[in-house]
């Protein structure tokens, strides 16, 4: 056969030239060893097993962080925030922060305390209980 | 099978470290990274290192491909790089050149004999064209992509992968047929 001109199995010169491409198969590496591409893929995939590993680890990392950020930082400040406004609220008789800053420390400082007068706090009554036991012991 | 849609949705998973869907872009591509590989090489073992290599290199970059429906294309990029890369440490090495076929995992001395004639008369006849139709040759008569195909994969105009088929091939037949081995090679492929 005239190689020159190539051979009947020719589809064409676009088409897939059959006669080129049966000599070209040898060069297929499965010609003289069958399992070679079974083979090659599985080199690939042995080797690629940590990084397909790292890829799946990220993907669950990246679900589990945006949880968990939620849960450390989010929620906890936003409790504190709610907290922290809610107790505003009710230590101020109303909401002008012009009576809030009138209160002052002094007013702070006393509320919640009897209006008792010093003369009676150190009246002999009020020696009773803690301080007169302190008595009879020493 | 190499349907872009699929394709991209094979990168999309392979992505997320699925590794069936990673596997199938190796099935898929595997012989032609070899094929793209073999034609800069010019050599079984480095084709082999390169293409595989390519494969690994691919998953560290996917998020690279910029179009997982065009996996293949970006891939054969990284191949031919890989495969230049691999040519330029060896020639730096000065190593002597290892017969084509000699590390087949399961050898058929016979058969490997026979063929590694004809495959080193087939290498020289490749050698003398140019990489680009190497590729093409390669890619379309061995492993039977169509001209659209490579023009997609190469970034070549599909007239352009035509017209380099074509003098590929009438170069090729008027290698094997000035070689000595002509006739033989036409024997044992028939």
């Amino acid at each position: 056969m005239d190689w020159t001109k190539g051979g009947a199995g020719r589809e064409g010169d676009l088409g897939r030239d059959i006669e080129l491409a049966r000599q070209l198969r040898v060069l297929d590496p499965s010609q003289d060893d069958p399992g070679y591409w079974f083979r090659f893929r599985g080199w690939i995939m042995k080797e690629a097993a940590d990084e397909l590993a790292r890829r799946r680890l990220s993907v669950d990392l990246t679900v589990a962080d945006l949880l968990e950020s939620w849960s450390r930082t989010v929620i906890p400040v936003a409790m504190v925030a709610a907290i922290a406004a809610i107790v505003l609220m009710r230590s101020s008789p109303d909401n002008d922060p012009k009576v809030f800053v009138g209160i002052g420390v002094e007013e702070l400082l006393v509320r919640e305390i009897p209006a008792q007068t010093q003369p009676v706090l150190l009246s002999p009554n009020a020696a009773e209980g803690i301080v007169a036991f302190a008595l009879d012991t020493y | 099978m190499r349907e872009a849609s699929s394709e991209g949705e094979l990168v999309r998973l392979a992505l997320k470290g699925d590794e069936h869907a990673f596997g199938n872009l190796v099935e898929l591509y595997q012989r032609a990274a070899y094929a793209v590989a073999y034609s800069v090489t010019g050599r079984h073992e480095d084709a082999e290192d390169a293409a595989q290599e390519s494969f690994l290199v691919a998953l560290e970059r996917l998020e690279e491909c910029r179009n997982p429906d065009r996996f293949g294309g970006w891939l054969m990029t990284i191949v031919r790089n890989r495969s230049k890369n691999l040519i330029r440490r060896e020639s730096l090495r000065e190593t002597d050149e290892i017969p084509l076929g000699a590390t087949s995992r399961i050898p058929t001395p016979d058969r490997v004999a026979e063929n590694k004639q004809i495959r080193e008369t087939l290498q020289g006849a490749l050698r003398k064209l140019p990489e680009v139709q190497r590729q093409i040759v390669l890619l379309h008569d061995l492993e039977g992509w169509k001209h659209r195909e490579i023009a997609d994969r190469l970034g070549l105009p599909s007239g352009t992968v035509r017209s380099h088929l074509h003098f590929a091939r009438k170069a090729l037949r008027v290698e094997l047929g000035s070689s000595p081995l002509g006739a033989e090679i036409q024997r044992k492929v028939q």
